[in-house]
């Protein structure tokens, strides 16, 4: 009787199963989407609709059809006619509606699925009227995550030094911005340099390098820009310098360097006692939490050659990753843990490059005269740094830059600035309440 | 001597016998090697065709081919707008010319149709089966399947949260009716723990990609409808560099 059934279901199996193919490569051609006008308040509608389509487009995978290629004129209540859109080859019409009550702005927004004939997203958001760059940039998240799968970075910040004046008059003040480069302030006045600001993972606070009395002196402080709160970490003696926040925000790591080694710390924002975890003749320096804050990446020249090296937390299996030529430099973890970012020099040129974690897969995303400093976006697929230019060849007229760019290479864009910047760090997604 | 050793040897020695005359050389002529069957002047299209259209009747075959060679020379009357201007004498000429091969090919035509004749004779039945059953086959080739696959992965537009999950399957059973048009499309497996989200846009991705207008029809094989109106399709960013 078994035989019998396998026997029909070997029949049916054959008989119905007549084709089985394996897809394995598709196209990596943007996601092409419609943005009509918003419907609603004229004046917020179209700075709204600006943002959310720089906001998009910036991101490489999506890609806004002009207006003058649309062949109707949707209705936010009504469905869209899928044929229409299927003419221009849109795979999504967004559609949305402003409303302004007193100092309240609410958008209403639908994205539909031209080809499945479906409503993919439908959100309202409120907000002040005074926040309506947030709102943008939310939007903008949502309908990103929905598209790509990815979780969107644009409601994000990212704060870097900004740099103006000649070489010994060169002033360094720390600066934040919009991931756009919008709402551009100034935290610092530039009496005081300040170096390496870095975003915690989970909260809108940074952690720097002031240089208080002179190089000597140079200390680690926190910033918390939602308590408005300043704070230096420890009076360890010699310099402390390139810190960096755990995961959770708790712990810090920095290196020290004193009577001509460098060496790896951490310090518990508790308590705030710092615990050696390097040890020896080395300089070791650059240290990165893995995301699940069991491992450290930090670099080193133990093996004559500064590489890369990861460790546990507590300093014990110091494993080294990197083996390539040159050196490497300024290690970061990405946040989804895969990868790591770093800077390379090999023959007078400097690389940012990612590698897979244990050092397999590397992969060289950029390069200049001087390129530095990478920084992960909080969902890990951008990477921001600086890079040194020279205006029609002329090395003196050199121009610090910042840069966004894809972890694949692709999509570099310049993050305009009002000056120079350097050394950027990216915040984790700004608090929002989901209503 | 016993009966039976006797019909044994009897039976021995006769099959003895035939293995000699069989193994044995012939005196016969050596066969005459047959006449190579004339295929380069036959109108195949005319064997081809005609009996699909019409009822494979062996005299209606017959007909045609008496009447084809008769009626049109094909290969060796010359064009009317170049006979035109000829004068009458070279006209004749030429026709006197192309008598004995025309001749000729009537022979090669009735060479063919008595081989033609045979063979249905032989198979007992009709020219046209012995045509579908051996040249048609019913099964997708590879090149078919490929052109099929390039034409879905043309399609599919892999969102970048998809492209990092590089273990990421999802099993798509599509029905497609006799024009190739998508019916029906399920999702046959279920999304992974932990990747739900990325399984969601990659499913909404797939669903895009096989309504989208370059994938609508699917470039399939329309008479081979039986073997692809059912499919199941294995998506997954693995092979992307």
């Amino acid at each position: 009787m078994k035989k019998f059934f396998c026997l029909i279901l070997t029949w049916v199996t054959l008989g119905w199963c007549g084709v089985s193919l394996d897809i394995q490569q598709g196209t990596m051609k943007p996601f092409q989407l419609a943005v009509p006008s918003i419907e609603g308040d004229a004046n917020f509608a179209e700075k709204i609709r600006n943002v959310l389509v720089n906001d998009l487009q910036s991101s490489g995978f999506v890609e806004v059809v002009r207006q003058d290629a649309y062949v109707e004129k949707p209705s936010f209540l009504s469905m869209p006619q899928f044929e229409n859109w299927r003419l221009i080859k849109c795979r999504g019409v967004l559609l949305a509606k402003v409303s302004v009550e007193g100092a309240h702005l609410t958008v209403q927004f639908k994205l539909w699925d031209v080809y499945g004939r479906v409503r993919q997203l439908d959100f309202t958001l409120k907000t002040l009227t005074k926040d309506w760059r947030r709102l943008a940039h939310i939007m903008a998240d949502k309908i990103y995550a929905s598209i790509t799968g990815d979780p969107g970075y644009f409601d994000t910040r990212i704060v870097y030094i900004s740099e103006t004046g000649f070489h010994k008059k060169r002033k360094k003040r720390l600066a934040l911005m919009d991931q756009d480069g919008a709402n551009h302030q100034y935290l610092t006045g530039g009496q005081i340099p300040v170096i390496t600001p870095r975003f915690s993972p989970v909260e809108q606070k940074i952690v720097y390098v002031s240089y208080g009395e002179g190089a000597a002196k140079a200390k680690v402080h926190i910033w918390d820009f939602e308590k408005d709160t300043h704070d230096m970490l420890s009076d360890l003696p010699g310099i402390t310098y390139a810190p960096r926040f755990s995961p959770d925000g708790q712990t810090i790591v920095m290196s020290q360097a004193r009577n001509g080694n460098s060496h790896i710390y951490a310090v518990d924002l508790k308590y705030k006692k710092p615990r050696q975890l390097t040890k020896g003749l080395s300089i070791d320096t650059s240290p990165s939490f893995s995301p699940d804050g069991k491992k450290i990446v930090f670099n080193s020249d133990r093996g004559g050659r500064r590489q890369l090296y990861v460790m546990d937390a507590d300093g014990e299996n110091i494993e080294r990753v990197s083996f390539g030529q040159g050196v490497y430099a300024t290690p970061v973890w990405s946040p989804d843990g895969d990868w790591i970012a770093f800077t390379k020099i090999e023959e007078g040129r400097f690389y940012i490059g990612i590698m897979k974690k244990d050092g397999t897969d590397e992969q060289l995303i950029a390069d200049g005269y001087l390129v530095e400093g990478p920084s992960w976006s909080p969902d890990g697929r951008m990477l921001t740094f600086y890079k040194h230019e020279f205006p029609n060849g002329d090395k003196k007229a050199a121009r610090i830059s910042l840069y966004k760019i894809h972890r694949s290479g692709r999509f570099m864009q310049k993050i305009e600035t009002p000056h120079e910047g350097s050394d950027p760090s990216w915040s984790p997604p700004l608090p929002f309440q989901q209503q | 001597m016993s009966q039976w050793s006797f019909f044994s040897s009897l039976l021995l020695h006769v099959v003895v016998g035939l293995l000699f005359f069989v193994g044995m050389p012939t005196s016969k002529p050596a066969p005459v090697p047959l006449r190579p069957l004339p295929v380069k002047l036959v109108p195949i299209g005319v064997l081809t065709q005609s009996p699909k259209k019409t009822a494979p009747q062996k005299t209606k075959i017959k007909k045609q081919l008496e009447s084809v060679p008769k009626k049109k020379p094909i290969i060796l009357t010359p064009p009317k707008e170049k006979a035109a201007p000829l004068p009458e004498k070279k006209a004749k000429s030429v026709s006197d010319q192309i008598k004995e091969p025309q001749k000729k090919q009537q022979d090669h035509f009735q060479d063919v149709l008595k081989t033609v004749e045979n063979l249905a004779e032989e198979k007992g039945k009709p020219i046209k089966d012995s045509f579908d059953s051996d040249l048609i086959s019913d099964k997708i080739s590879l090149s078919e399947l490929d052109a099929l696959r390039q034409q879905i992965q043309g399609c599919w537009l892999v969102p970048p949260g998809v492209l990092a999950e590089r273990n990421l399957m999802i099993e798509v059973g599509i029905h497609l009716d006799a024009q190739a048009h998508i019916q029906k499309i399920k999702i046959l497996n279920g999304a992974p723990s932990q990747k739900a989200a990325v399984f969601k846009v990659a499913v909404q991705s797939i669903r895009q990609a096989l309504k989208a207008p370059e994938c609508t029809p699917l470039r399939v094989p329309l008479d081979k409808y039986p073997k692809w109106k059912y499919c199941v399709l294995r998506f997954s960013p693995r092979g992307i560099g």
